[in-house]
């Protein structure tokens, strides 16, 4: 299988640890990842704040290049990076007129290539396949799934699993023989991009969001997105001084579990990369 | 509230508490603009000085400073960042949805 890829900033810079991890993990699972050339940043919250043309504008130019080279499927594994891809989508679809006015301005017509979540590309691997690959199985490992605010919402734009209550990923981490926990921060907000610029805010919900993983039996939180592992792992020590509290938490992306239960080294992943280390 | 906050910088009217994110997100457009992709060293440097300029706290300049080395040891941090070869289209799009001239 091949697949579209559009990385998005992070994973080109301090998570590309994720990258590293999901390379790995599809490689392993016979999926052709096919980078999006000249692609360029989706704008982020920066631009949905500030700018909201141009929040749609840079992630229709990312459409309209993996258009181009005749991927109908691609994989955006940041959730921000996938949410703005589908919402420019969405409002081109709805609106003829505001898709002439984008296609001018970003030069290329943007076209329906089909954007997945890291969730998403799993899915359309395959869960059987993906369990029947599995050869050094999760047991025991109690994981809390967390999918932060993006992966499903807004709902009527991104619509993907339940927007308060999805289970996509519990399913998959489930595939891998471990035991997803019932939990109530698993849509909850981590503070996402404003680590540097808001940092009380992240250390806030973070750790509202340890606590409670922690509280239903989490043994580590599974995540699909760079910003939340960013605020959960990087921040972990920050967040247990500001609460004088230990969360000791690691913190994996969901295609680290992936590539540990197919058997992958965890420095082949980048597991060794994160900060937060799993103790036993 | 996205129409609102959009509105409210148009006009320049920020809420002191919340200046460090405006400036954050500035600069980060500009970082954009200029390299297609997002320099995460030269946006934080901007960011930095753009703050220290506007409050005047040293504290600012040196805040985080201890997670470089750590960054570091992680191979997290990237000195050069990517640029896409056609800046100049980027710039254009910024232009046209900046000037709102199409």
């Amino acid at each position: 299988m091949k697949l579209g890829y559009y990385p998005g900033c992070a994973l080109h810079g301090s998570s590309d640890d994720y990258e590293q991890s999901l390379r790995a993990c599809f490689s392993a699972l016979g999926v052709e990842l096919n980078e999006i050339d000249e692609w360029i940043c989706c704008g982020a919250t920066a631009a949905h704040s500030l700018n909201p043309k141009l929040s749609i504008a840079l992630p229709a130019r990312n459409l309209a290049l993996a258009a181009e080279r005749g991927f109908t499927e691609m994989l955006a594994p940041c959730s921000m990076c996938s949410m703005q891809l589908v919402k420019a989508q969405h409002l081109m679809k709805k609106d003829a007129a505001l898709a002439d006015e984008i296609a001018h301005i970003v030069e290329a017509k943007p076209n329906g290539t089909r954007v997945l979540n890291l969730i998403q590309a799993f899915e359309r691997v395959g869960l059987d396949k993906i369990k029947a690959a599995v050869m050094n199985p999760l047991q025991d490992l109690e994981v809390a799934c967390y999918y932060g605010c993006l992966l499903t919402r807004p709902p009527e734009i991104v619509e993907f699993d339940d927007c308060e209550q999805p289970e996509s990923m519990e399913r998959i981490v489930a595939a891998l023989g471990a035991k997803p926990v019932a939990w109530n921060y698993k849509t909850e907000c981590c503070g996402a991009g404003m680590t540097l610029a808001n940092e009380g805010t992240v250390l806030e919900l973070s750790h509202k969001i340890l606590a409670d993983a922690r509280e239903h039996g989490a043994k580590a939180i599974a995540v699909a997105c760079p910003m939340c592992h960013v605020n959960l792992d990087m921040k972990q020590s920050a967040i247990e001084a500001q609460h004088q509290t230990k969360h000791e938490m690691p913190i994996y992306y969901l295609s680290d579990l992936v590539g540990l239960a197919l058997g992958l080294e965890p420095k082949r992943l980048g597991v060794n990369r994160h900060f937060v280390e799993r103790k036993d | 509230m996205d129409a609102l906050r959009t509105e409210a910088y148009r006009r320049g009217i920020t809420n002191e508490k919340q200046a460090p994110v405006m400036l954050f997100q500035k600069a980060f457009l500009d970082n954009i603009r200029r390299n297609g992709r997002l320099n995460e060293i030269e946006l934080i440097l901007q960011y930095k000085m753009a703050g220290f300029a506007a409050t005047r706290r040293p504290g600012m300049l040196f805040k985080d400073a201890t997670l470089g080395p750590k960054l570091q040891t992680r191979k997290k941090l990237h000195l050069i960042g990517e640029k896409v070869r056609d800046r100049g289209v980027v710039r254009r799009i910024f232009d046209r949805c900046q000037n709102g001239s199409v």
